[in-house]
């Protein structure tokens, strides 16, 4: 095997799956989208000129590749939703939540299925900073923003969560009290 | 209505508490899936320069043909008539076997620039045939007469002390000298300007001996500095390299006899280590006294397998002016290694006869597979018979050393 790619495995590879795991929630894409990640990285290994660290360098390949994804997934998307004229809020992802989530509490099935309300900006910054806890720092680097922007958007988004949460919460009448949660 | 608050802490709390997600798949077989869509990106990213390059040989075969009609004899103008029809039939395949016979079969002349533009017309046929470099860069076992000459390889940087080109000269063996004399002696008479590389040997300063039978005594005047890292790099890899050549299994440095050598970089070292990786890919470097045809460089960075290399030799590696030596268009589909003897079997649709250093490619590919200590290389492809001296679908073996010189005596 190559070395490069040996490396750049064993230093980082759950990290950058993780990372596009919980950007596209499908375990095949998501497999598929880490070998773009390779290619690209691949073949641009030699331009790497140590500005960054390698880590968010291999963040920020890993974020043009899921942004790519999305984008011709939004085409393909946005087709059908004119042929049959659906409301784009009816389209939404029903990929089925993962053995791994579904392990977990109800809070964070929840919390993981709200994150489709997200941006995909702000769902990039959730989870750079909370899922990979990255530095505000780190994830300006890996996103190419400045820190301040990632300061807002991650504000943004938490607060996206929260009133999906909240609101989710409210619907589900049954639920539990032990997911109410007050402040 | 039931109402719940949840505070920025407790979401926080909450995303850091989501499961760690994994990969289960082997690496290797993620590898092989990378290397897959690597190879299969490289043949379509080929498609449309090949699409246009057989348009452009379209053009000139029909533009050709049609000024030699003009005041040729009849049975020219059928010929060349011939030309145009093949050219649109084939596309790129003008080069049939026919034709190939003339333009390669006297290829295996060495040194020889064909066909020459004369040449071309007279053949009507091949005007618009790419002219093959009709040279071939390493040394090959029929080239020496082993009883009588010694092949000697220097190591020459080129004139940015960026990367070292191997460069082979044949020498009458002498009664009584031995090889260490000869090659000490050679050095002298090597033309690295007129060579287009740096002036290097004799080594300025440098004392060379042979101590203990097979170490290398590196002898330096104290004051001696090599500043810049790249002199530095420059200076111990030719030391390496020499070493190497000359099949010393060791090298000590020493200051006015005085154990060690003081490098910039690493401090004051006793010796170098000879035990490098090895496995390198060879790519092109065009010197600026010929830019018709490169030497044959092995850069310096090691890969576990051939096929990682040969896929690498089809980019440039543009920090170390070192050019690609596998053109795009030749696409290589299988490898496979056995016992010393290395298979290639070519894409059908590689496009052999369109680049003119295709036999400096033939040449790349032997050197390296040398590199992984393979003896003889068979390329599968059916649409030529041989190139120059390469015949397909047969075993060449592998040259003995890259980058013939000529010196005079």
């Amino acid at each position: 095997m190559d070395s490069v790619f040996d490396e750049l495995y064993s230093k980082y590879h759950h990290d950058v799956f993780q990372f596009i795991f919980y950007m596209v929630k499908n375990r095949e894409q998501a497999e598929d989208l880490v070998q773009e990640v390779y290619i690209r990285v691949l073949k641009s290994y030699d331009r790497f000129e140590g500005k960054s660290s390698e880590k968010t360098w291999l963040f920020s390949i890993a974020r043009n590749v899921a942004i790519d994804y999305f984008r011709k997934q939004k085409g393909w998307r946005q087709k059908i939703a004119e042929k049959f004229d659906w409301t784009t809020g009816q389209i939404k992802d029903d990929s089925p939540i993962p053995e791994e989530i579904a392990l977990q509490n109800e809070e964070i099935s929840l919390i993981y299925q709200c994150l489709d309300h997200c941006t995909v900006d702000q769902r990039m910054v959730i989870i750079l900073r909370y899922i990979q806890e990255l530095t505000i720092i780190e994830t300006a680097e890996a996103l190419g923003w400045t820190e301040s922007k990632v300061k807002t958007t991650q504000h943004r988004a938490l607060k996206v969560l929260k009133k999906e949460m909240e609101e989710r919460m409210a619907k589900e009448g049954t639920t539990s009290e032990k997911i109410r949660v007050e402040r | 209505m039931r109402k719940s608050e949840w505070s920025d802490e407790q979401l926080e709390k909450l995303l850091r508490e989501m499961p760690k997600i994994e990969d289960n798949r082997d690496p290797r077989d993620i590898y092989q899936n990378i290397s897959l869509r690597l190879s299969k990106r490289k043949q379509r990213s080929w498609l449309i320069p090949s699409a246009a390059t057989a348009a452009v040989i379209l053009i000139v075969a029909v533009l050709s043909s049609n000024l030699l009609g003009e005041n040729s004899s009849s049975e020219q103008s059928a010929e060349s008539g011939n030309a145009t029809e093949q050219a649109e039939r084939s596309e790129m395949n003008i080069i049939k076997d026919e034709d190939a016979g003339v333009v390669y079969d006297s290829a295996v002349e060495e040194k020889q620039d064909i066909p020459t533009n004369d040449e071309a017309t007279e053949e009507g046929v091949t005007s618009s045939i790419t002219d093959i470099k009709q040279e071939y860069t390493a040394v090959y076992a029929e080239d020496v007469n082993g009883a009588e000459e010694n092949t000697l390889t220097f190591a020459i940087p080129d004139e940015q002390n960026q990367i070292i080109v191997p460069i082979t000269v044949l020498i009458p063996k002498e009664k009584g000298k031995s090889l260490f004399e000869q090659y000490t002696e050679t050095m002298a008479k090597l033309h690295e300007k007129e060579w287009g590389l740096a002036e290097t040997f004799p080594l300025k300063n440098v004392e060379l001996s042979v101590i203990k039978d097979d170490i290398l005594k590196v002898n330096v005047p104290s004051g001696q500095t090599y500043q810049g890292s790249a002199n530095e790099i420059a200076f111990t890899s030719v030391i390496k390299k020499t070493a190497k050549s000359l099949g010393l299994t060791g090298i000590e440095l020493y200051t006015d006899n005085q154990p060690g050598i003081e490098l910039g970089n690493e401090g004051e070292l006793p010796g170098l280590d000879l035990s490098d990786d090895g496995n390198y890919a060879y790519y092109f470097y065009y010197s600026n006294v010929n830019p018709e045809v490169p030497y044959l460089v092995p850069y310096e960075k090691s890969f576990t397998n051939i096929e990682a290399a040969l896929n690498a030799m089809k980019e440039n590696v543009d920090t170390h002016q070192l050019s690609a030596s596998i053109p795009q268009n030749i696409d290589i589909e299988e490898i496979h290694g056995e016992k010393g003897m290395l298979t290639l079997q070519l894409n059908e649709d590689s496009d052999m006869t369109s680049t003119k250093t295709i036999l400096q490619t033939i040449e790349a590919i032997l050197l390296t597979a040398k590199e992984f200590n393979y003896n003889k290389v068979k390329i599968e492809y059916s649409k030529l018979e041989k190139i120059g001296k390469f015949v397909f679908n047969e075993e060449i073996n592998v040259p003995i050393a890259p980058n013939k010189r000529e010196i005079l005596n």
